[in-house]
């Protein structure tokens, strides 16, 4: 088959690979029909994940047909058209149990800190993603959903990752009603963030990037106020300014390793290693949040640890909430706010090319060239 | 823009959050049956940055020895990875010169 692979740092190309195969009885092969270029793949593209391989093939955002089924799969058959989670997830362990499927303890057994994903480096298990023509599926029954038959791919494609992403993030903010909510990070985990605090009741939304583009988008998708925080003094405190003095009552970083704004960060975080990327954002919401308020992390960082103030957190008495999405525990609730109009998924999606393209939709998504919002890959055009 | 035209101020068909969740999402259907632990064989260690991966599994993932092995196996991994793709090409020409002085021998 073809996939995309990785070669080393800024370096994939899309090459000839082995047929995936059904190593465990309760797995299945796809047939890719749709890979989405997440923003979390350009850490990997960096070289900022530890332990990801020469070879291996990213993609955790995808759809595709059942193409083979190992013997003890009972929910798929051949032809099923699936969307299915980036948490690999056996279901029945102690976390999943708790429906904490990002820390499954049957997916990921050689560490302790983070479950199996698709197509995320050996730190979390070494599997291959889905940016190829088939992709093997872990755990067959228990992660991919069935795409309603009235629906299309691309309608609930980012139910694999995003869509669920903002929303949890959106939760862990513990919106109740009414409050003022600041999202950092306008690409598409912020822009998902900001459409599900609406539907949780907040009062305002404001995104906060430097990306012009992506700032016209996030007031025209999720009506939400914008600021572009190159263009502001001090972010800090323009938002607490216009958030009535004390700040708002939530802050969501959407962001993670590779944010702008700080070059002490981006220096010890980027250039020197001495921290796991960048935490500019971290600092940003602890700083900006009011006292007493809520931070949710869902921007993605790497180990070992990161420069974070956490002596104001205490201070200010925060909450600070933080994980891997879920993604199952999501997806039915999601499937029926599209279904019923209210987020409409698809419309993100800016750029589409033939997995033979890949190279060049890496490119322009890394560089956030020609409006470049969400990038999906057709592996079968 | 006045406080009346924004956020909870406006009027509700006007909101973009109309009609708020009142139930929150559901939780995981249960009832799975355990299923044994599942691994992926794909890209096992191997050369230098090899050795060191190996090395790395051994120190639990709370230590920055962990991590910073094997950030430098990844480093080391390219550079192999580059130096056999290399020696493949220096390889084809040596091998078709070397045919070629045997077939005018
Ligand atoms: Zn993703
Ligand atoms: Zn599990």
């Amino acid at each position: 088959m073809r996939a995309v692979v990785y070669r080393g740092p800024y370096d994939v190309e899309v090459a000839k690979k082995k047929d995936p195969a059904i190593e465990h009885p309760a797995d299945a092969i796809l047939q890719v029909t749709r890979a989405a270029i997440c923003g979390s793949d350009l850490h990997l593209l960096h070289g900022l994940v530890p332990d990801t391989r020469v070879g291996s093939t990213f993609g955790h955002e995808f759809t595709g047909i059942v193409e083979e089924v190992g013997p003890a799969v009972r929910a798929l058959k051949k032809g099923d058209r699936v969307v299915v989670p980036f948490n690999i997830a056996c279901g029945a362990c102690f976390y999943c149990s708790r429906n904490l499927t990002a820390c499954c303890e049957n997916s990921n057994p050689n560490s302790d800190v983070v479950g199996g994903c698709f197509g995320y480096s050996h730190t979390t298990g070494g599997y291959d993603g889905g940016q190829a023509q088939y992709v093997r599926v872990p755990y067959a029954d228990v992660g991919p959903m069935k795409i309603p038959d009235d629906m299309e791919d691309e309608q609930v494609l980012f139910l694999s990752d995003i869509l669920p992403t903002g929303y949890q993030a959106a939760e862990m903010g513990e919106i109740k009603g009414g409050e003022v909510v600041v999202v950092f990070g306008a690409g598409p985990v912020g822009l998902f963030t900001a459409k599900s605090a609406w539907l949780l009741g907040a009062g305002r939304v404001i995104v906060v990037d430097h990306v012009e583009y992506r700032l016209d988008f996030a007031r025209r998708y999720a009506g939400v106020e914008t600021v572009n925080f190159k263009k502001v003094d001090d972010i800090v405190m323009y938002l607490k300014e216009i958030c009535g003095g004390r700040g708002p009552d939530v802050c969501v970083d959407a962001v993670g390793m590779e944010a702008e704004g700080s070059t002490p960060h981006r220096l010890l975080g980027l250039k020197l290693k001495m921290e796991a990327g960048a935490a500019t954002v971290i600092g940003w919401c602890i700083d900006t949040v009011r006292k007493g308020g809520n931070v949710s992390i869902i921007g993605v960082y790497g180990p070992p640890w990161n420069f974070v103030p956490v002596g104001t957190a205490m201070n200010k008495g925060l909450t600070l909430r933080m994980n891997q999405c879920n993604v199952k525990r999501y997806m039915p609730h999601l499937l029926k706010h599209i279904r019923e109009g209210r987020i409409d998924a698809k419309a993100i999606i800016t750029h589409r090319f033939p997995l033979r393209q890949a190279k060049e939709a890496y490119r322009i998504f890394s560089d956030k060239r020609d409006g470049c919002v969400k990038c999906v890959l057709l592996p079968q055009a | 823009m006045t406080l009346q035209e924004r956020g909870v101020d406006l009027p509700p068909e006007r909101r973009p959050g109309v009609p708020m969740e009142k139930t929150p999402p559901r939780p995981l259907a249960h009832g799975e049956h355990s299923l044994p632990p599942v691994s992926s064989s794909l890209l096992p260690p191997r050369g230098v940055s090899g050795i060191l991966r190996r090395k790395a599994y051994r120190v639990p993932g709370h230590r920055p020895a962990h991590w910073m092995m094997l950030l430098l196996a990844d480093r080391i991994e390219v550079m192999e990875f580059k130096l056999r793709r290399l020696l493949r090409w220096l390889l084809l020409p040596a091998a078709a010169l070397f045919l070629l002085r045997v077939v005018r021998r």
